[in-house]
């Protein structure tokens, strides 16, 4: 196996009483598109600032490319990094903002104009060189700070929440594009965002942070289908969570004891032993929703309380005989609004043995 | 509309007064003839007894400025003087400016505060209290002797080491506040920027914290540069006998000389020096940053 280009070796950092970053280690492979997904005050931020050089570490070392720069300061990293805010040099014209870091390599002019130009190219903005910051939109000054950070061809590129001032549709745009520019210059990119819809969308790879520590890191498919742990399950998309307790155990077929709904539940694909207190994370879309009680041996009777239409679909909000709420959400296959049920009816709700994963902590 | 408009013209309407109306007094007087009367100048013109007007207005006391070599080295000196206080000042302004803006948020408005405690006691009285401070037998010399460096009381009063000090002392917080004012609001992220860019330090306090701090340089410039030319009390106090500044000069032509003519030419044209570095910090702040 190659050497990961970043290695976050046990790093933690405390600002006074506050642990920013806790005990992380954690190891990123050359060419990832690596996402830190958590919540503000998560710590990832500070771990992004870690690896640029802004912040040193309280205990523990950080890695590029196999060499030790924990203190290296961070003029000298081989990294470089697109601010949340930007950070575009006011008094500099866009081109200048973009030879900035070449000016400082002391590269020949010549050599700095043909990379200033083919970095303008590269985020599509041929002809605004001369222009100001503030004389750009917000979606241009994105892709300035994006090609200032890119000229330099750092062996990592550092995203602080990238897309987070541009609009919906915009940023949109912008995801495909950031994956395009990666694609094309072949950098490794670490960005971090609240999004987790913009992780999945972006990123080869997800850590999924919480109160400075990474509990889970996998692809969006593993992180979104197979959480590790009830933050997880919670913290990315909706979930269905049903507590419950381990009955039986048949290889890889658990059968779980949801004592508030009064039902026993069947899941496959799953380990654990007898007596384990864990819950069932099931993602609304998995669930059907139908009048007539299914055949399914995951089922449960419940009183349509909301239908939320979303255009593509629905979000259906049951509420069950203990009175617990479960949502489920149905594609609108047909054009025809008039759904099989309506609200306040009788439903039953079903879901296949493999659709949902068992969660512990 | 009509609160706004007279809460502008109140400020605008005292100016006029105080300030517009002394202006062409002087400048009235500056053209006019000196006597030996009450007030000791003739008025520009007069109503002789056949109903003609007879123009007495003369520029004579202009004349005299170019004329005399001693008013263009009393300007030259001021000049000079102010030039260096001021660059001075901002050397140890600058520092100090910086040092309180990028200290932790509790402590700057303690430093701040050191900055204008000063002001606290009259302008006067601490340029007094430089003068005790300074003499033969002063607490600046005898710490000196004390600590050994010097064997005789060294002449620092009435020398123009002595003016400096005293501009350099008297001005700072001038400086130091619109420094302060113009670092404090620069965005620490683009300093984080430019190092990530691979800037040192030095590099990246080159091309990005001095340039984006050049409005405060300026103003505070102008805030030492400008009162320090026309500076009375501290050459006066501070300064030798042959420390002719202009603010003295004008001093002595009205009180001394009591040639107010002269005295109110030697105004306006202080004023007209004042004035051209004004203008040309007005066009900078203006020049279109969009």
């Amino acid at each position: 196996m190659t050497e990961p280009v970043v290695h976050f070796d046990r790093v933690t950092k405390r600002f006074g009483d506050v642990v920013a970053v806790d005990d992380v280690d954690l190891e990123i492979e050359e060419g990832e598109f690596f996402a830190l997904l958590g919540g503000s005050g998560c710590g990832k931020t500070t771990l992004l600032r870690l690896l640029a050089g802004f912040e040193r570490p309280t205990s523990g070392r950080v890695l590029i490319g196999g060499e030790d720069v924990t203190d290296v300061p961070a003029h000298r990293r081989p990294v470089n990094m697109m601010f949340q805010s930007y950070a575009l040099f006011p008094h500099m014209s866009v081109e200048k903002n973009v030879a900035f870091g070449l000016k400082q390599d002391g590269l020949p002019k010549a050599e700095i104009a043909t990379r200033v130009e083919e970095a303008l190219r590269l985020v599509e903005l041929t002809g605004l060189g001369g222009r100001r910051p503030d004389q750009l939109s917000g979606g241009q000054r994105q892709r300035v700070a994006l090609a200032r950070a890119l000229i330099k061809r750092p062996r990592v590129l550092l995203l602080d929440e990238p897309l987070a001032a541009l609009d919906k549709r915009l940023r949109e745009q912008t995801q495909f594009e950031l994956m395009r520019i990666q694609d094309e210059v072949g950098i490794t990119f670490i960005v971090v965002t609240h999004d987790q819809e913009e992780a999945m969308s972006l990123a080869t790879r997800i850590g999924v942070m919480r109160a400075g520590r990474i509990v889970q890191t996998g692809t969006p498919r593993e992180i979104y289908e197979t959480p590790q742990n009830r933050f997880v399950a919670d913290f990315i998309g909706s979930v269905n969570l049903l507590d419950g307790r381990v009955v039986a155990v048949d290889g890889t077929r658990v059968t779980l004891a949801v004592d508030r709904l009064g039902i026993n539940v069947i899941v496959d694909e799953a380990s654990a032993e007898v007596d384990t207190v864990c819950a069932l994370a099931l993602r609304p879309e998995k669930i059907v929703v139908s009048i007539d009680e299914p055949t399914a041996p995951n089922r449960v009777e419940g009183i349509v309380k909301e239908i939320g239409y979303l255009g593509a679909s629905c979000i259906v909000r049951v509420r069950t005989g203990s009175g617990d709420v479960l949502q489920a959400v149905q594609p609108n296959r047909q054009r025809d609004l008039s759904l099989a049920f309506e609200w306040d009816q009788r439903v039953w709700l079903s879901w296949s043995e493999a659709s949902g994963v068992l969660v512990f902590e | 509309m009509r609160g706004r408009a007279t809460v502008i013209a109140v400020p605008y309407l005292w100016l006029l007064l105080f300030f517009l109306v002394p202006f062409f007094i002087v400048l009235k007087i500056s053209f006019s003839e000196g006597t030996l009367a009450q007030p000791p100048y003739l008025p520009l013109y007069e109503v002789t007894d056949n109903g003609e007007m007879e123009i007495t207005a003369t520029a004579d006391s202009y004349a005299f400025l170019i004329e005399d070599p001693f008013y263009a080295e009393a300007y030259g000196r001021s000049l000079r003087v102010a030039f260096f206080a001021t660059l001075i000042a901002l050397l140890i302004g600058y520092p100090m400016a910086l040092g309180i803006a990028r200290s932790k948020p509790p402590w700057r408005n303690f430093l701040l505060m050191l900055v204008i405690l000063p002001f606290w006691t009259s302008f006067l009285i601490r340029v007094y209290a430089w003068k005790v401070l300074l003499q033969g037998n002063g607490a600046v010399n005898a710490a000196l002797m004390a600590l050994g460096v010097i064997d005789q009381p060294l002449q620092i009063l009435y020398t123009d080491g002595a003016i400096y000090l005293g501009i350099v002392y008297s001005y700072l917080p001038f400086m130091i506040l619109p420094l302060y004012a113009a670092l404090e609001r620069l965005d620490a992220s683009l300093d984080e920027a430019a190092a990530d860019l691979g800037a040192s330090p030095l590099r990246v306090f080159l091309a990005i914290t001095l340039p984006l701090s050049m409005p405060g340089i300026l103003a505070g410039s102008l805030l030492v540069f400008i009162p320090a030319v026309g500076e009375f009390v501290i050459p006066e106090l501070l300064g030798g006998p042959d420390a002719a500044m202009i603010g003295r000069v004008l001093w002595n032509e009205f009180f001394a000389n009591r040639d107010w003519p002269v005295a109110s030419a030697v105004a306006i044209a202080m004023l007209l020096f004042l004035v051209i570095p004004i203008m040309l910090f007005q066009r900078y702040q203006e020049r279109p940053t969009r």
